[in-house]
């Protein structure tokens, strides 16, 4: 089950527009994104089985969960999804393992199904198993929503918005968790999410909505610097997410600041970040927003902003008056910098141009 | 205690009890399907069965004497045969049953409102068919809601007189319940009796009104 598939092809009438929706996923982890009231949240409840007015197909491992042509529709019971719902939805009657074994009934027992032992262990829940839902913050109930979901056997799992209602505290909590599920079982999911970073840390594909109709569709590393997604998003809240390798640092209490390896541990481009909350070791994916990436068409000197990458321009894309400058780094990693239309003019960008980027360590936001 | 007021509260409690639990069920049911579904004629339903709650007790104690009457339509010449309801104890559970379901119905059915829907279909994603997301889901998380809807039935079946005086009498041993022996006793100036009985509605009403409050304030605390 590497390569799921799931088919959509349904319309339904909403509230204030319709949903008209055309997709193929085939990758094992989509986005689905577009700004609040797109139309996100009632793709998932078709999905799901949640919402009775869709009419059209949706195909998920060649069974036909809606087929409106042939009468076909799978009841949500029937359709093995492990759901978990902005707010995280626990059953505020029965505690954290009651919640988290609700589905048991269901797991499939010639399955290589996880054991409450891995889903804790996976998302960090062994002290909270006794606790009252009701006392949970909102990181812990998020990883106690994914438990449950995980623990369910699901066949595919929807998240539903899983990081934007965390603050950023939390949101570092829970990104991880999400990584690992993603890295470490191969369960196929869709996750909404109306931040652009958050789908790129976590989703090979992403299908962008607008008032309920596809509007792009494509990798989640290089859609959202089409025109179209562009002139959706404005570029706002656009974050690089940059996965890297922390190296060890020395030992000398002063040192201020960590450095980390980009993508890998021989990376001959390496991030100096500021140190607190850096583990000691180990992976982690490092947040830039693009508008904190200062361009220079020569090496700064005396700056005190301590990294200085050397890229090449790919491609230079107008977000609302603003303009996204987008770089690779040659292990084909994308840095995006968001600046004015006036620096393009001065600094007489183009594409192919080679250029520094200039980030300040304190614009590092760390997801460990 | 004299034993005709044994006899009285005896008759009472059972009435109430049976009135409540013959209305429990369905008055659950009731209440689910007008908290969560909506279909035609929600409206209608709902009034019809709510339109007891404001009609004077005795009107109501008139069109079932009516209906149960011999030429009505639940009658023994309609029927061929006697139900055998009417001025015997059966004849008060049904009056108190009519009486106090509109109550349990508007109860239980606040209670199913206060459920957040959305946890009822998370329950369906995680594999349980309507019918037992509404035994395992939506009756518990209802719960205390629908034990103060029992309660405040059991309450209203307790103090039923005008419909029950109408179509069971007020014959004592028989159908003599508290409401009734009271107007008796007021009837024929007997203060005693009359207190000790007063006494009695009183100890029961509070006990079940405080329990269906606490139930209600109290958080879910588990």
């Amino acid at each position: 089950m590497t390569n799921p598939r799931l088919h959509l092809s349904i319309t339904s009438e909403l509230d204030r527009f319709s949903l008209d929706i055309e997709a193929d996923f085939n990758k094992l982890t989509t986005g689905i994104f577009g700004v609040s009231g797109a139309g996100k949240t009632s793709i998932f409840k078709c999905l799901a089985g949640l919402h009775k007015g869709a009419t059209g197909v949706i195909r998920f491992n060649n069974q036909d969960w809606l087929n409106s042509e042939k009468g076909v529709f799978v009841p949500a019971e029937h359709r093995r999804i492990g759901y978990v719902p902005q707010n995280g939805l626990l059953f505020p009657n029965k505690n954290v393992k009651e919640n988290l074994c609700i589905a048991s009934h269901r797991k499939r027992s010639d399955h290589s199904a996880l054991s409450l032992q891995v889903v804790c262990q996976l998302l960090e829940l062994n002290d909270l198993l006794e606790r009252s839902t009701l006392s949970l913050s909102g990181g812990e109930r998020q990883r106690v929503a994914l438990g449950r979901a995980l623990f369910s056997d699901p066949d595919l799992l929807l998240l539903d918005e899983p990081l934007s209602a965390l603050d950023l505290q939390l949101k570092r909590q829970v990104l991880p968790f999400l990584q690992r599920i993603r890295e470490e079982l191969s369960i196929p999911m869709v996750m909404i999410s109306h931040y652009p970073a958050e789908i790129q840390a976590l989703c090979d594909d992403v299908l962008v909505i607008e008032q309920g109709k596809n509007v792009a569709f494509g990798a989640a590393n290089d859609i959202f610097f089409r025109q179209q997604v562009l002139d959706l998003t404005h570029g706002e809240h656009y974050e690089n997410i940059i996965p890297s390798i922390v190296s060890d640092t020395p030992s000398d209490s002063d040192q201020s600041t960590s450095l980390l390896h980009i993508l890998s541990e021989n990376s001959q481009y390496s991030l100096i970040t500021s140190k607190t909350e850096v583990p000691p070791h180990g992976k982690l994916m490092v947040g830039i927003p693009a508008d904190e990436i200062i361009i220079a068409t020569q090496h700064p000197e005396g700056i005190s902003a301590q990294n200085i990458i050397p890229v090449t321009i790919d491609k230079i894309e107008q977000a609302s008056g603003q303009f996204m400058v987008c770089a690779s780094l040659n292990n084909g990693v994308m840095l995006n910098a968001q600046i004015s239309r006036e620096s393009l003019m001065s600094l007489g960008l183009v594409t192919g141009k080679d250029v520094f980027f200039v980030i300040k360590s304190g614009a590092c936001i760390l997801y460990s | 205690m004299e034993t005709s007021i044994v006899e009285v509260i005896q008759l009472t409690l059972q009435v109430a009890i049976v009135a409540t639990a013959i209305i429990l069920i369905p008055g659950i049911l009731i209440a689910y399907a007008l908290a969560r579904s909506s279909f035609k004629g929600k409206r209608i339903v709902s009034s019809i069965v709510g339109i007891t709650l404001v009609l004077p007790p005795t009107a109501v104690g008139y069109l079932l004497l009516q209906v149960f009457a011999a030429n009505g339509p639940l009658g023994e010449n309609t029927l061929g045969f006697d139900l055998n309801i009417l001025l015997t104890w059966k004849a008060a559970v049904l009056a108190a049953a009519v009486m106090a379901l509109p109550l349990v119905v508007r109860t239980a059915r606040v209670a199913f409102e206060g459920v957040d829907p959305e946890l009822e279909k998370m329950a369906r994603t995680l594999g349980f068919g309507p019918v037992k997301t509404f035994t395992h889901f939506s009756l518990p998380l209802a719960f205390r809601g629908l034990v103060a809807a029992a309660i405040l039935g059991f309450t209203r079946a307790v103090g039923e007189f005008g419909a029950t005086v109408i179509i069971a009498g007020n014959i004592p041993g028989q159908t003599q319940t508290i409401a009734s022996a009271i107007f008796s006793a007021q009837q024929v100036g007997n203060d005693t009796e009359a207190y000790v009985l007063l006494s009695i509605a009183i100890v029961i009403g509070f006990v079940a009104i405080f329990s269906a409050e606490s139930l209600s304030e109290s958080k879910l605390t588990k």
